[in-house]
């Protein structure tokens, strides 16, 4: 198709997200609801930026403390021993596993972030109105939205030692305040990128109609 | 594929969806998350804010054991903090560790808390730290005292032997040198173990050692201003007329070496009653912390009465002084009141007489003059002039210096002070410094003229005599000389009768009757 893009918004269309079925209606109307299935129509997710400010914020909040506090508290007959995410990469690197340091770097560290840094600009360049590249812009999302689940390893790893390494005084592994915070970054940034539209970053594309080539699969079903 | 067009007509022959308004809450509540994220994050860092507490610096000979972020610092193996970082320091003489203390460890920051790395230790007295093999070493440390607060200490080379909370008092002992002992060498007191040496050093001019001990509760109150302290080290052999005597304090105390303490001995009142060891005990007052002791080498030595007054004399000899050593007794009548100093020699430039200046310590208290009327000891001079008087009365009387031999294997001597009524009158002289007490020659000078004299009168008379006694012997004991013939004729009878002795005994054991009834003929047999 060529030329200016019909929206299903500008076309006052309306697809259930749970059976398919589509409606007529004005993106003015509120409340509507499938007249098959039930489920709640939306032309646009609700309250998507609202939304995903609230957890982003609340992510950068929670991502201090996650890197501040210890992730696993091992105690052992030598005493106790409290590791930050930090400290076990420069652990892993020094001792010599640079390939696991890496890996537990980029899983923890690197992805979280940049997630966060990412939705920032998303969110940001929407606000703004940007029509730079949104399809660039798009497959960011997309990204962030695959690689999101893969930061849970930090997390997954202390509750694996907590449940696995218990012998009494001899040694034992207990997962440290910093775990509970990361874990809790690494949901709040998914629910976040998840209430994330997409489709609002076309929007300021759609209403210029600068850009003749927009693919017509990325239009509001 | 419908076209464009069809497809718009398409779009108003859609349904209408159902209108049903619900409740929009989330949009209002999903703020709730970053203010309780807030909230959580705020109360986290609160919470490590007021646990951290003060940053120290500590220094250390050495890094070993040192490991930054996991090296823990505990008191009675509580951790109180844990080393941020190990640097050397600027002069690179020194490792500097910089410890983030706990909040509850604030007040460690004083000025005597002392710092040291625990690792296993194996002494003469115990092992220490075997934890330390599993775990690695961490920081001990031992809570000051002091009010004057302090982040900057150095850590203390090897671990106190106890740490301050430990019930008990500490003295000091002064002795002239070290011996045997180390931090930790047992402090007995009745063969009982109840303290040790905690710390030792030199004294600032370097003439004795300070050895600091820690006497423990309850048993630092028998520790009194007059308690004596001797080393009570390895085993002391001692021969006397009682027999040999072995006195050691215990196996530990032989291999380790030892102190032991006691109250002085029994002692006398003004009438030379006794005095009740109770009584003793409570008329003295317990020492108080720090007290200055001196530290005996022997038991025998401490158990003296202490020499308060000490007055030094020269004595210039003019034979040989030869086996005179310093710190040989100076005798009077076998009681020892006094020692050798210094030996010396001094030649007159003119007349090149040579003297033997011998300086002596003497104790005049253990004298213990006495005067005759009423058995009250006799009061000590009560100036300088009454002092000489008294000496120039007793050189009088004939008090002079005289050098013995203690020993006749090995020449060892010793000074005497006895009186020798017939000697020359001797006045002494006061402004001397020391003052000269009068000599006579020894006894083994005498003893050695008289062994000349009898050497040369060996030499001149008997010895004419005995060669000539020798040749008459030698005359007499040659193999042809009558007596040698004779001598042998006797030794051969005398063969003969022991061996008819030998048959007539055979007889007689075999056939006892013979005696009576006489030997059987040979027939009969």
């Amino acid at each position: 198709m060529t030329g200016h893009a019909i929206t299903g918004m500008a076309a006052h269309v309306v697809g259930c997200e749970g059976c398919g079925l589509t409606h007529q209606a004005s993106p003015q109307q509120h409340g509507l609801r499938c007249r098959r299935c039930g489920l709640p129509l939306h032309f646009r997710k609700p309250d998507s930026l609202n939304r995903t400010w609230a957890l982003l914020i609340a992510s950068y909040i929670l991502i201090i403390p996650a890197n501040l506090l210890p992730v696993m508290k091992s105690s052992s007959l030598s005493g106790t021993e409290d590791d930050t995410i930090m400290g076990g990469v420069v652990y892993l690197w020094e001792s010599g596993s640079e390939v696991l340091g890496a890996i537990l770097f980029i899983a923890s560290i690197v992805i979280p972030l940049s997630k966060l840094f990412a939705l920032t600009y998303l969110l940001v360049s929407v606000r703004r109105r940007s029509t730079w590249n949104p399809k660039k812009r798009t497959q960011i999302y997309r990204v962030l939205e695959a690689v999101g689940r893969w930061s849970m390893i930090d997390v997954y790893v202390a509750s694996m030692l907590t449940a696995l390494v218990q012998f009494g005084n001899l040694m034992s592994i207990n997962v440290g305040a910093g775990a509970i915070a990361f874990g809790a970054v690494v949901v709040l940034t998914m629910i976040a990128a998840e209430c994330f539209d997409p489709r609002l970053i076309w929007e300021a594309t759609d209403q210029t109609q600068a850009t003749p080539d927009s693919p017509k699969e990325n239009h509001a079903v | 594929m419908p076209s464009d067009a069809n497809r718009e007509e398409d779009f108003t022959k859609l349904p209408q969806p159902i209108t049903k308004l619900a409740r929009n809450w989330s949009s209002r509540f999903i703020w709730i998350i970053p203010i309780l994220a807030l909230v959580v994050g705020i109360g986290l860092g609160v919470k490590v804010f007021l646990e951290r507490g003060p940053t120290i610096t500590v220094s250390f000979k050495s890094g070993e054991g040192l490991e930054a972020g996991k090296t823990q610092v505990k008191y009675k193996d509580v951790i109180i903090g844990v080393v941020k970082t190990v640097d050397l320091s600027e002069d690179h003489k020194e490792v500097v560790a910089t410890i983030q203390m706990d909040r509850k460890a604030e007040d460690f920051l004083r000025e005597d808390t002392h710092f040291w790395i625990v690792k296993p230790r194996i002494t003469a007295s115990g092992v220490s730290g075997l934890g330390t093999l599993f775990g690695g070493s961490y920081i001990a440390a031992d809570l000051g005292l002091s009010k004057e607060s302090q982040d900057t200490f150095v850590a203390l080379e090897v671990p106190p032997i106890l740490t301050r909370d430990v019930p008990g008092r500490k003295f000091k002992l002064h002795a002239p040198n070290l011996g045997s002992h180390d931090i930790g060498t047992p402090v007995y007191f009745r063969r009982l173990m109840v303290g040790e040496v905690v710390a030792y050093d030199l004294d600032k001019d370097g003439k004795g050692v300070s050895i600091d001990v820690f006497v423990h509760a309850p048993y630092d109150k028998y520790v009194r201003s007059n308690t004596r302290f001797w080393n009570a080290s390895g085993i002391d052999v001692s021969v006397g007329a009682a027999g040999v005597s072995v006195q050691t304090e215990s196996l530990i105390s032989v291999l380790a070496g030892g102190i032991a303490f006691e109250g002085p001995p029994p002692s006398f009142d003004a009438n030379e009653n006794p005095v009740d060891p109770i009584d003793q005990i409570a008329a003295t007052e317990e020492a108080g912390s720090d007290t200055v002791f001196k530290l005996f080498s022997t038991r025998e030595l401490a158990m003296k009465e202490p020499d308060d007054r000490v007055e030094r004399y020269v004595i210039n000899f003019k034979q040989s002084v030869r086996g005179l050593t310093v710190g040989a007794p100076v005798d009077f009548r076998g009681v020892t009141i006094g020692e050798v100093l210094s030996i010396g020699a001094l030649v007159d430039p003119k007349d090149f007489t040579i003297v033997q200046p011998v300086v002596i310590n003497l104790y005049p208290d253990r004298l213990r003059l006495k005067s005759m009327a009423n058995g009250k000891p006799y009061p000590a001079p009560k100036n300088e002039q009454d002092r000489f008087q008294r000496y120039q009365r007793m050189v009088d009387r004939g008090m002079r210096a005289q050098l013995r031999t203690g020993n006749l294997l090995t020449g060892q001597q010793y000074v005497a002070l006895d009186f020798f009524p017939d000697t020359p009158k001797f006045t002494l002289n006061p402004k001397e410094k020391p003052m000269q007490l009068p000599s006579i020659p020894g006894s083994f000078d005498d003893m050695e003229k008289s062994v000349a004299g009898i050497v040369k009168k060996l030499d001149t008379q008997t010895l004419p005599d005995l060669n000539k006694t020798l040749k008459s012997a030698d005359a007499l004991l040659s193999s042809d000389s009558p007596l040698q013939m004779d001598l042998r004729d006797t030794l051969r009878e005398l063969t003969k009768a022991a061996s008819s002795l030998k048959k007539l005994a055979d007889t007689l054991d075999q056939q006892p009757q013979s005696i009576i009834f006489g030997k059987p003929s040979e027939e009969s047999k």
